[in-house]
């Protein structure tokens, strides 16, 4: 059997819980909480493919224009801004979403896609798409992942989880990988943690592991300091 | 594509013309760049070199090729394509005017007979009319296939290469991440273009 090419995550101590990183090509879900640093996941894992000559694509579903982006991006020492615009390319969609069909958005990020051909995709996030669609959300969830399985590249959904909900169960059945991240009240303080919860092809940790964010770095797993 | 891709495309073209017809030549290239190469290389020789060609797919289905291609304004009226994967993909079918659909992929050592068949591209020419046939990625073939019948391809492909005169042979695939198979290949392929080295260079 051919093995697997593997993108490195770009989170530090995260590739040696997953073989060495996203099976290429595949689709990931990185889901969470508000504040639990999934779109710094999404921002590390383009950083990192930039820095390795791969060309990144970054959809916003959120209306917000780069600049508005970068404007927090730029806390976190690891952006170089030089790669915005060039090795990361960014698209906000979110104007798409609240007045197109989905047949209409599926074929822009098909567009775009073919366009700038990347090797990494990110679309954050993916679930602020379901309250336009309705009924028709799993049939674009799932022509969605099928257009982004065919394309060369790793992507990775980001998704917000609503309270009481373990993920959103509505693209995790479709995509390759689940990666959690939660934040947990403990001992009087919240304590953020990462779990990978599927990866297809890879013997993966599995369990809650401890993270941090700082502006260094942005996600760090703190187990692989152990 | 900006300036490094264009001066990518002129340099493999620069390259592919220093081989003398009929022969193969094997086009290493990272696995993440393979879409790409593929891409300029299409580029390149329908656009640039205004040759015809086959275009048998092996990892993607061809539409997202197709796509691309149109995506940048690239003339497809010389190109048919050979797909032997868009039954396995899920994606939407499109039978293209251009294109067999072919379901050959657990037996690729029948697809080079699949190559000299195709009534339907005598429209744009038979393997004695066209100029190149460019292969997509031979490492995922290992999932369907055993190494041997993979190399029986590679073999009798060579084979039908040489038996016309017009013909350029391009196999593209990851020597990384398929070792075996890049020994393999390299048995039967004297002219190899290293695409990630090409770059740099440029």
């Amino acid at each position: 059997m051919a093995e697997f090419e593997r993108l490195s995550t770009g989170i530090n101590g995260l590739d040696e819980m997953v073989d060495g990183g996203f099976p290429f090509p595949s689709v990931s879900l990185v889901a969470g909480g508000a504040g639990t640093g999934k779109t710094t996941f999404g921002l590390k894992f383009l950083t990192e493919g930039a820095k390795q000559g791969e060309q990144g694509l970054f959809f916003t579903t959120l209306s917000e224009p780069t600049q508005w982006m970068l404007r927090y991006a730029n806390q976190f020492e690891f952006i170089d801004k030089g790669f915005f615009g060039d090795e990361i390319k960014y698209q906000d969609i979110g104007l798409l979403v609240q007045n197109e069909g989905y047949e209409e958005i599926l074929d822009f990020i098909d567009d775009k896609i073919a366009e700038v051909m990347p090797q990494r995709i990110v679309i954050d996030p993916i679930t602020v798409v379901a309250p336009y669609f309705e009924h028709e959300y799993r049939s674009f969830l799932f022509e969605l992942i099928n257009l982004l399985k065919n394309w060369q590249a790793v992507s990775l959904l980001t998704g917000e989880v609503a309270p009481g909900e373990p993920y959103p169960q509505e693209v995790t059945y479709a995509v390759d990988s689940v990666i959690l991240l939660s934040m947990l009240e403990e001992e009087g303080s919240r304590r953020k943690y990462l779990e990978v919860l599927k990866m297809r092809g890879t013997d993966h940790t599995t369990g809650k592991q401890p993270i941090s964010i700082t502006t260094e770095d942005g996600i760090v797993v703190l187990k692989s300091r152990f | 594509m900006d300036e490094k891709d264009s001066k990518l495309v002129k340099a493999l073209m620069k390259e592919l013309k220093k081989i003398e017809k009929p022969d193969i030549v094997f086009l290493d290239t990272p696995t993440t760049q393979i879409a790409k190469t593929n891409f300029f290389l299409l580029n390149g020789l329908l656009d640039l070199e205004d040759k015809k060609g086959y275009f048998m797919t092996l990892d993607r289905p061809h539409q997202n090729m197709a796509y691309l291609l149109n995506n940048h304004d690239i003339n497809q009226e010389n190109l048919w394509y050979i797909d032997t994967v868009s039954h396995l993909s899920g994606g939407k079918k499109v039978d293209r005017e251009n294109v067999d659909l072919v379901d050959n992929i657990f037996q690729i050592e029948k697809l080079t007979e699949v190559l000299k068949k195709g009534e339907k591209r005598n429209d744009l020419g038979t393997l004695g009319e066209i100029d190149f046939v460019l292969i997509d990625n031979l490492g995922p073939m290992l999932n369907y296939n055993n190494i041997e019948n993979i190399e029986d391809f590679v073999s009798s492909f060579k084979e039908l290469i040489f038996s016309h005169d017009n013909l350029i042979g391009c196999l593209v695939m990851d020597s990384e991440s398929n070792k075996d198979l890049d020994k393999v290949v390299r048995r039967y392929v004297k002219n190899v273009i290293e695409v990630k080295k090409l770059k740099e260079d440029i």
